[in-house]
């Protein structure tokens, strides 16, 4: 390693922590956006390096007040994957922040860079306490970034952080119960020799125990019925703190749930079962309802409980293929699973990034009053061009490559799995639908009046676009490197990947399934450039609108509210279901949620939440700490 | 042969004969509404004229998207053609599978919207929107027969799957693709993406000369590639006679698509939808037989 | 010998303005509707402007003609479209044309004239001569009213759509797929055809004139004027003569119904229905040929009288010729009604419900599919028909699938009626010439086209020419119901819906088709030329 981690870690230390406190200061607004930058670009480099570990104090005693005056922190190939995945987010947004965050409030600029931190704590801790309590420092931090002060965005932050919070404390019962009864030490080492044969002798305690760790883990990882609380608070989000929180955040659930379902519980069918019928109610619903919105943001931010349902479905069908027998299918879905992580981390933060600049430039998330912003923003626009094609699956773009594993492991099982595969089929038309109609209404079609638009964004808020479109396409052209750091990730956890690399294609064996994107990329280039040239126009003329003369081009448009409204429209009953579903994870949450209510009432300001979550951490602490009988 | 040039060879004849099959096609439909019909080459002579003329880009349009997307349009079938065997049973296989070919025809439809979308002719905007409406009904329709096909060849690569296993899954997912091609194929009633009498051609209405050309093109192309990927479901055999039987049955499935295509109205696009949405019950009875292996 | 079937067909009174509306209000209440009106220069007369208001009146056989007149120096009255919605396009036309004011009129634009025609010049006014020629600007096509948020789609039909086959243009307010709204501007190509009757045509040229106000129901205008002349003047026409007129009237509306179906087809996509039903339509046109000598645009009506005679041989094959349509016609109609997908497209689409229909007076099969039992053949009996036997199919369903099964209906009717007519033929002369024009005479012809009622109304002027002519074409009066009936749909349905009240299609590739009334050209119609070249 090119550092010594205890000294990569002191120095990163330093650099949020001085970034954070610059950001409290007024004057100089673009250096905790640098410092952050130069600190993601350093949890890249560690997340490819791949290992390393430290250590700082020892354990007195064995109670779970103990376990805390210790702390051991890691990298390992699981961790490193998502560090990658959070260096890469983190450096694109914080480059985006170089010239936006003289918009943002002192909190947002300070809470910012101490984002980054927590998230990158929750990746390295090596004990499962000290995970949750970087994981309630991340929700924290993060609902700064949402209540920025714009209209809306303190009830969207409330919303976003009573709702995790109180999955959080679940997530915290059971970890607790598993240290305390059952491990007896938060390291994961000691979880995972104990936990898994215990649990598989004693089932109900596995049941309640996963159910507690998924609750946690799936609220945060937006599954349906729990997702209401994302289009509020990406939406009251700025861009680059929404791409951070919809590419890096969002992934860390998924960290966990690898992590907790591969090593620390047995394998189990019903389990994985349950995680993949999850993920695809999630898939289905998220998309389906990002199918009707017409503002840019909750457009993007139901997409991203959408593919977060990808993501858990192939992870839940890998699991459940697995326990079945199913051993190249399994491992193929976790594969596909890693790989979505990280290609949706890209393209969404890409298309957050996008909507961010459109908004800065026209003050407008409107789909239906945007319009023909190609003419003025054209880097953007390309940028946005690839993102879209990317999460919509276009062959040889990175979402395709992984929608493909996706498919290719769970269609050919002859296991219920199979109609989740062909359900994330259909769903993957429904994203390109819906990104056509992003793409269209924001930088095609006519606007609905004249958007008072001075130009291209700077070009440090382009360039990280353009980072992430270049990914894009590398990432599914070349997916060897990826793959290899799936395979690396996947040993971690006990299961061995298998080989799919034969140049230039990409091929499963026993006749699953093959593909080349590299191939694919090169004929369509070489073949596009030839018709590009073919068709070379020879004059532009008016459009033909049947001989009106258009008196008011500004109304021949196609409004983002009438896309598809036949479709949906026949597609009733899931919009009549998805609503009733959403109804019932707000009720479930009200009904469960005493803590959350109490979290509510004691911070109903930015202060008393503070000092809520605190002071709920705290007891915690102390009324667990006095140690095992 | 070599796989490079029996490709090739797959290639030209998809280019070739894909235009002589609408030409064909336009003649059956002339016969049954008692008129004499074009010429059968007729369809290639429609081509040739509009790849001699050249472009014009409609003012308002967002030019480098528009010249984009025929080019994608066309590259994407084509490249479509490469990896599915067609005249010769040898082609680049290695290169892609279903999946591949069906996420292939879809950006080939997804361009076609967007071209449609950048000439920013309200027509288009509607057509556009609702050729993507029905790929979305389609795809719906379709994932449940590529789920039961897939199970019941036990993979999604071609070598897996042409010919499929001789199964009552495999017949009901045979049947049903059919249906589909049909659909896929964009023929009455499930033209209402390019309705002449209402949006006037919807998406293609400011294509002109060579790129209209590569639009028509990339239609006929994909007609014929359905087909071929339904009969490749369905012949069990190599060599010169599968070539002949190839042959034969695109002529005979061609005429028989063109008659059903002569008695039907145009759908509404809501009636398309909920028509292909019904037919997904049909997928999901393939994929039930093929679960229980059947 | 000879008799008018004209007597008592119209009644003209003279009311004063305090009183109109109140008269119109109780007419209304009675069943009757608003056909048309007209605004006259009478001042080398009487110095003053008159405005004619003919209302139909179906249950009682007559027309009511309401006559208001205003000084030259205030030429105005009071507006009778608040109390019936029907008047407001003639009130606007004759407010364009002549320069009446029409006081309490919600929407006194402009209709007819285009918008850089000069305010003040009112062209059929007396002394504006027929030859002048009037500096003008490109003017703006289009419909003023903005109806658009930035949810709602603004989506041009027209003037050039290859729906309409005219220049008309519907603008379409498009939300969610939906139509929440329509506007129409129309007249476009105004031909000045009443300017161009009354400054330099005879008596007997405008049969010719007004055949070719359409290109698809050219007879039944012919035979409209002529009616309205003979009324005028008490000619007493032969009965042989009028149920030749008859047998063309029928022969051009099952032409026309058959043409309607196949457009209705092709409109919905069907495009085998629409060949074969052209298929049937030949025999029809050559039964038209055989006995005229013109498969359309027939020529054959003249004041008085007809032109040609039917021998006995000619009468044997049309009947065989009029078998043979029939029977296509039922094979084919047979099997479009067998399709259920293509039944739902028209079923329950594009409701125009009885009340509204009553208002605007909509005419024809429109209105007999909203459930208005009218029909000027049975009502005000003209030509044969008070001789002969038919029933006028009414249904109420108020939707497209109701005007086609009217119009399929019809077509049947239709071929009986020729037949009964083929049968029964009298003998005698077919035309008295005998007669001479009463000067400033009022005169009202009105037939059943095949898209309803068709009203001319004229003013005889002497010296074998009339003073003033006003025709008025059955799409001038359903026009209006069209956006109403768009409101709420699919915007795939738009055309069907547009189609459905039968706009002026026309077949000839040679005349202009002009919409009566305003004389605008509908079309020109290349597009069948093939269909008749095929047929070589």
């Amino acid at each position: 390693m090119w550092l010594s981690f205890s000294l990569f870690i002191l120095i990163l230390f330093s650099l949020l922590g001085l970034a954070a406190l610059l950001g409290l200061s007024r004057r100089t607004s673009w250096l905790p956006a640098l410092l952050s930058a130069v600190a993601s670009l350093m949890i890249l480099i560690a997340g490819v390096e791949g290992s390393g570990s430290w250590r700082a104090g020892a354990p007195v005693g064995t109670s779970i007040l103990a376990s805390l005056s210790s702390i051991s922190l890691g990298v390992d190939g699981l961790s490193a994957f998502f560090l990658i995945i959070l260096g890469l987010i983190g450096l694109c947004s914080s480059i985006y922040s170089l010239s936006s965050f003289k918009h943002g409030a002192t909190t947002y600029r300070a809470a910012y860079p101490l984002f980054i931190l927590s998230m990158f704590l929750v990746l390295i801790v090596r004990s499962l306490l000290w995970f949750v309590i970087f994981w309630e420092l991340m929700t924290l931090f993060s609902q700064f970034l949402i209540a920025n002060g714009r209209e809306g965005s303190r009830g969207a932050a409330l919303r976003y952080f009573c709702t995790t919070k109180g999955a959080a404390d679940f997530m915290l019962l059971s970890v607790v119960v598993i240290i305390w009864k059952l491990s007896g030490s938060p390291a994961y080492s000691a979880i995972s020799s104990v936990l898994p044969a215990y649990m598989s002798s004693h089932r109900l305690t596995f049941v309640l125990i996963s159910a507690g760790m998924l609750t946690g883990l799936g609220i945060k990882a937006t599954l349906v019925p729990f997702h209401f609380w994302v289009p509020d608070a990406y939406t009251s989000a700025p861009g680059e703190a929404a791409a951070l929180m919809s590419g890096a955040m969002e992934k860390l659930p998924v960290y966990m749930m690898f992590r907790y379902l591969l090593t620390f519980s047995p394998l189990s069918a019903p389990l994985g079962l349950a995680v993949a019928v999850a993920g695809t109610l999630t898939l289905f619903f998220g998309t389906m309802f990002a199918l009707r919105q017409t503002d840019s943001k909750r457009l993007l931010a139901y997409h991203s409980v959408g593919q977060m349902g990808y993501i858990v479905m192939a992870l839940g069908a890998g699991l459940y293929l697995l326990s079945r027998g199913y051993t190249l299918l399994g491992s193929l879905a976790l594969m596909a699973s890693l790989f979505h992580s990280l290609n949706h981390a890209t393209f969404k933060s890409l298309l957050f990034l996008t909507a961010s600049s459109v908004y800065r430039r026209t003050g407008l998330r409107n789909l239906n009053r945007l319009g023909g912003l190609w003419k003025v923003m054209p880097l953007t626009a390309v940028s946005a061009l690839i993102g879209s094609l990317a999460i919509a699956g276009v062959p040889p773009l990175n979402g395709f490559v992984s929608k493909w594993m996706i498919y290719v492991s769970t269609m050919p099982s002859s296991t219920v799995v199979s109609l989740f595969g062909a359900l994330a089929l259909f769903i993957s038309s429904v994203t390109a639908a819906s990104f056509v109609k992003y793409f269209t209404t924001v930088f095609v079609r006519p606007p609905a009046g004249e958007l008072n638009v001075s130009g291209e964004v700077p070009p440090w808020m382009t360039v990280p676009q353009w980072i992430l479109a270049a990914l894009c396409v590398f990432l599914g052209v070349y997916p060897y490197l990826p793959l290899r750091a799936i395979s690396r990730a996947l040993g971690v956890v006990g299961v061995k990947a298998p080989a799919l690399s034969s140049f230039p294609g990409v091929v499963v064996p026993r006749g699953l399934g093959n593909v080349a994107p590299l191939t694919f990329f090169v004929f369509m280039v070489v073949l596009t450039s030839i018709l590009l040239l073919l068709v070379r126009p020879v004059m532009r003329l008016p459009g033909w609108t049947t001989g009106t003369r258009v008196l008011r081009e500004t109304a021949m448009r196609l409004p983002a509210g009438s896309y598809y409204a036949s479709f949906e429209e026949d597609f009733g009953e899931v919009y009549g279901f998805g609503a009733a579903i959403r109804r019932l994870g707000l009720w479930i949450v009200r009904c469960v949620g005493g803590v959350a209510r109490a979290a509510e009432r004691c911070s109903a300001d930015m202060n008393g939440m503070l000092i809520g979550a605190f002071v709920g951490l705290l007891i915690f602490v102390v009324v667990l700490g006095r140690g095992v009988p | 042969m070599m796989p490079e040039l029996s490709t090739l060879v797959n290639v030209v004849f998809v280019v070739l004969f894909a235009p002589l099959l609408d030409g064909i096609e336009r003649k059956v439909k002339a016969r049954l509404q008692t008129r004499q019909g074009p010429p059968v080459l007729q369809s290639w002579y429609d081509l040739i004229k509009l790849l001699k003329r050249p472009s014009v880009e409609p003012s308002g349009s967002f030019g480098w998207l528009f010249r984009l997307a025929p080019a994608v349009a066309l590259s994407s079938v084509l490249l479509a053609s490469t990896f599915v065997p067609s005249l010769l049973a040898r082609s680049m296989g290695f290169w892609g599978d279903l999946i591949a070919f069906v996420y292939l025809l879809a950006l080939a439809s997804l361009f076609l919207a967007l071209g449609g979308f950048a000439s920013c002719n309200p027509y288009a905007q509607i057509g556009s929107h609702r050729e993507i409406s029905l790929l979305m009904a389609e795809e719906f329709s379709l994932a449940f027969i590529v789920a039961g096909l897939a199970v019941s060849a036990g993979g999604l690569a071609f070598s897996a799957m042409f010919p499929l296993p001789l199964k009552a899954s495999s017949v009901v997912g045979v049947l049903a693709f059919a249906v589909m091609v049909y659909v896929s194929g964009a023929r009455v009633p499930f033209d209402v993406a390019e309705a002449e009498p209402e949006i006037v051609e919807g998406p293609l209405i400011e294509f002109s000369g060579r790129s209209l050309g590569l639009m028509k093109l990339t239609a006929y192309v994909r007609r014929l590639l359905l087909f071929t990927v339904l009969l490749n479901f369905v012949i069990p055999f190599g060599g010169v006679l599968r070539s002949s039987v190839y042959v034969a049955a695109l002529l005979v499935l061609s005429a028989v698509y063109a008659a059903f295509e002569a008695y039907f109205g145009r759908f509404r696009t809501a009636d398309a939808v909920r028509f292909l949405k019904r037919f997904a019950a049909a997928g999901f009875v393939c994929w039930l037989l093929a679960v229980l292996g059947w | 010998m000879g008799r008018s079937t004209l007597e008592g067909r119209f009644r003209v009174i003279d009311v004063s303005p305090d009183e109109v509306a109140e008269v119109v209000r109780e007419l209304f209440e009675d069943g009757c509707y608003y056909a048309t009106g007209m605004g006259v220069d009478e001042r080398p007369l009487n110095g003053r402007f008159a405005v004619y208001h003919a209302i139909n009146c179906p249950k009682r056989g007559v027309y009511v003609i309401l006559r208001l007149t205003a000084p030259e120096n205030r030429p105005s009255v009071p507006s009778i479209t608040p109390v019936l919605r029907g008047a407001e396009w003639a009130e606007r036309e004759a407010h364009d044309m002549v320069g009446v004011t029409f006081e309490n009129h919600p929407n006194l634009e402009r209709l007819i004239l285009p918008e850089d025609w000069p305010d003040g010049v009112y062209p059929l006014r007396k002394d504006f001569p027929y030859n002048r020629k009037m500096a003008g600007t490109e003017g703006t096509a289009g419909v003023r009213g903005e109806r658009h948020d930035e949810a709602t789609m603004s989506v041009p039909l027209g003037p050039y759509h290859p729906l309409l086959h005219e220049p008309e243009y519907f603008e379409l307010y498009v939300r969610e797929d939906r139509i929440v709204g329509a506007d129409y501007r129309g007249f476009h190509v105004h031909r000045g055809m009443e300017k161009l009757a009354e400054s330099r045509m005879t008596l007997n040229q405008i049969p010719f004139l007004a055949e070719r106000i359409c290109g698809i129901c050219g007879c039944t205008h012919s035979a409209a004027y002529c009616q309205a002349v003979e009324e005028a003047a008490g000619v007493e026409v032969p009965e042989r003569a009028l149920y030749i007129r008859s047998l063309m009237l029928e022969v051009e509306r099952i032409h026309s119904h058959l043409l309607w179906f196949g457009v209705a087809c092709h409109l919905l996509g069907f495009d085998s229905g629409f060949m074969h039903f052209w298929r049937a339509r030949e025999y029809v046109m050559d039964i038209a040929e055989l006995i005229t000598g013109n498969r359309k645009t027939y020529g054959i009506n003249l004041v008085g009288g007809v032109r040609r005679d039917l021998s006995g041989e000619k009468i044997q094959k049309t009947l065989k010729l009029l078998e043979l349509a029939e029977g296509e016609s039922r094979e084919v109609i047979d099997n479009v009604v067998g399709m259920k997908e293509l039944i739902a497209r028209m079923e329950g689409v594009g409701v125009l419900r009885r009340k509204d229909a009553r208002e605007i007076g909509v005419v024809g099969p429109v209105a007999r599919a909203s459930g208005i039992d009218t029909d000027v053949r049975r009502d005000h009996p003209y030509a044969a028909y008070g001789d002969l036997d038919f029933k006028v199919p009414v249904y109420r369903g108020c939707d497209v699938l109701s005007r086609f099964l009217v119009r399929v209906d019809e077509t049947f009717e239709s071929f009986s009626l020729v037949r009964q007519i083929l049968e029964n033929l009298p003998d005698g002369e077919i035309i008295n010439e005998e007669y001479s024009l009463p000067y400033m005479e009022f005169g009202l012809g009105s037939t059943e086209a095949p898209r309803g009622e068709d009203v001319h109304m004229v003013l005889t002027g002497g010296e074998n020419q009339v003073y003033r002519w006003h025709p008025r074409a059955p799409t001038y009066n359903n026009l209006p119901a069209v956006p109403l009936m768009l409101e709420g749909e699919d915007v795939a349905d738009a055309p069907i819906i547009i189609a459905s009240i039968d706009p002026c299609f026309s077949c000839t590739d040679h005349v202009s088709i002009v919409d009566a009334g305003s004389g605008r050209v509908l079309w020109r119609g290349p597009l069948l030329e093939g269909v008749e070249r095929l047929r070589r």
